[in-house]
């Protein structure tokens, strides 16, 4: 084996992991320096296993419990608050999208990253309304973790850089509005100016990758 | 409610029963407590950070599907709060994790150690090295090498909370070996 297939098939041989343990014993048994390295990785495990986990403070649960009656309590989503809280998402991110299209065109930059950045506000609502009705996957395949949001508005699933985005104190907030009200130009221009920043980095981010609206 | 499943007690909390919620608290504020903590080298932020993932998973409970184990969402959503807490504060300009020892922070239960105390001075040698040394590993290597040591977690598990394939996981994690075992060198010698 080469030098870091080795690696890789010692460290998960020592996790029960290797695809072909049976290969990884044979090579324990005829390589010593392969069997030496295998004894200084299991003695690390062993150390690092014994790291002793920090005393919780017998508090924490009743200072969690303080803040989780404080919050609103959580309700399963109507399929029509999911479609609109992707909607809503998915209009903030072509909005932003549009910001940062612009952005990159006046410092003559090439190739926008949304082709819905062209609509105005009204069109583009009517559109992210008719494709989330049409698109079952919206409300069929909602959440699969806190924090990622899987908006399907284009067809695609799973935008992965939504739970960085969901992580966020601030869109977590956002979110929650959309309970209350529908106000998109009000939530849009309710960020502040770090909001809006760390906002136009995901989707630079994710316009990198590709957009495929 | 001690036997009940992590998504039955999720269920409960739905339903607006606290005290299943309370009970998912207890039952992980230790190991999140713990993973944040190694990855922060603080206890105070970790508690912090892991004060936040539970009312965050709170805020979310709605959306949650059994797909996976409870413990993955919840270790999925601390290590978001952590990595994005690492990036803010190095973007701070305090970026350097520190390493911790038990004397760094609260004064932990002091097990009875009489009788054997050159291996316990050295057992303590070791670990503050290894704390170390793993304060010093890159994010993204600390955090698999603590899911996997710490918490027992398998490759499965491990890529649905860091967001990569089996694969990355295995090859990642053989490299957060490998560095880890090369800070210890470079720490202090032959500690093992």
């Amino acid at each position: 084996m080469k030098d870091d297939k080795t690696r890789d098939e010692l460290s998960a041989y020592l996790d029960g992991e290797a695809a072909r343990p049976e290969d990884v014993a044979r090579l324990l048994q005829k390589d010593e320096d392969a069997a030496r390295r295998y004894i200084e990785m299991a003695k690390l495990s062993a150390h690092l296993k014994g790291l002793r986990p920090p005393e919780v403070d017998p508090a924490f649960t009743t200072r969690v419990m303080a803040h989780v009656r404080d919050v609103p309590g959580p309700r399963r989503r109507s399929a029509l608050r999911i479609a609109l809280t992707a909607a809503t998402a998915a209009l903030v991110l072509v909005v932003a999208a549009g910001l940062v299209r612009h952005a990159r065109l006046r410092d003559g930059a090439t190739a926008g990253p949304a082709q819905w950045a062209e609509l105005d506000s009204e069109s583009l609502w009517q559109e992210i309304g008719h494709r989330l009705r049409e698109d079952p996957s919206v409300i069929e395949q909602p959440f699969a973790y806190p924090g990622a949001l899987v908006l399907s508005a284009n067809g695609e699933a799973d935008l992965d850089w939504l739970p960085a985005l969901a992580a966020q104190d601030w869109f977590a907030d956002l979110a929650g509005a959309l309970d209350e009200t529908q106000d998109l130009d009000a939530l849009i221009g309710s960020l502040s100016e770090t909001e809006t920043t760390t906002l136009k980095r995901l989707l630079v981010e994710y316009a990198e990758k590709g957009w495929t609206t | 409610m001690n036997g009940i499943p992590d998504w039955e007690l999720v269920d409960r909390a739905r339903s607006g029963d606290v005290d299943a919620f309370a009970e998912l608290v207890r039952r992980y504020q230790g190991p999140v407590i713990h993973f944040c903590q190694r990855m922060t080298g603080s206890l105070e932020q970790a508690e912090d950070l892991a004060q936040d993932s539970f009312i965050r998973v709170y805020r979310y409970l709605g959306r949650l599907r059994p797909d996976a184990k409870f413990s993955t969402v919840l270790f999925g959503m601390a290590r978001n709060l952590t990595l994005n807490h690492l990036r803010d504060t190095a973007r701070r300009g305090r970026g350097r994790t520190r390493s911790l020892t038990r004397a760094d922070e609260r004064e932990g239960a002091v097990p009875d150690e009489s009788g054997r105390p050159d291996r316990v001075a050295r057992l303590r040698e070791i670990e503050s090295a290894i704390e170390r040394a793993l304060g010093q590993l890159s994010p993204e290597h600390r955090e698999v090498l603590v899911l996997r040591e710490l918490h027992g977690l398998d490759y499965d598990a491990i890529g649905q909370i860091v967001k990569c394939r089996r694969g990355t996981v295995k090859s990642r994690l053989a490299r957060a070996r490998e560095q880890l075992r090369a800070k210890l060198i470079e720490l202090g010698g032959e500690l093992l």
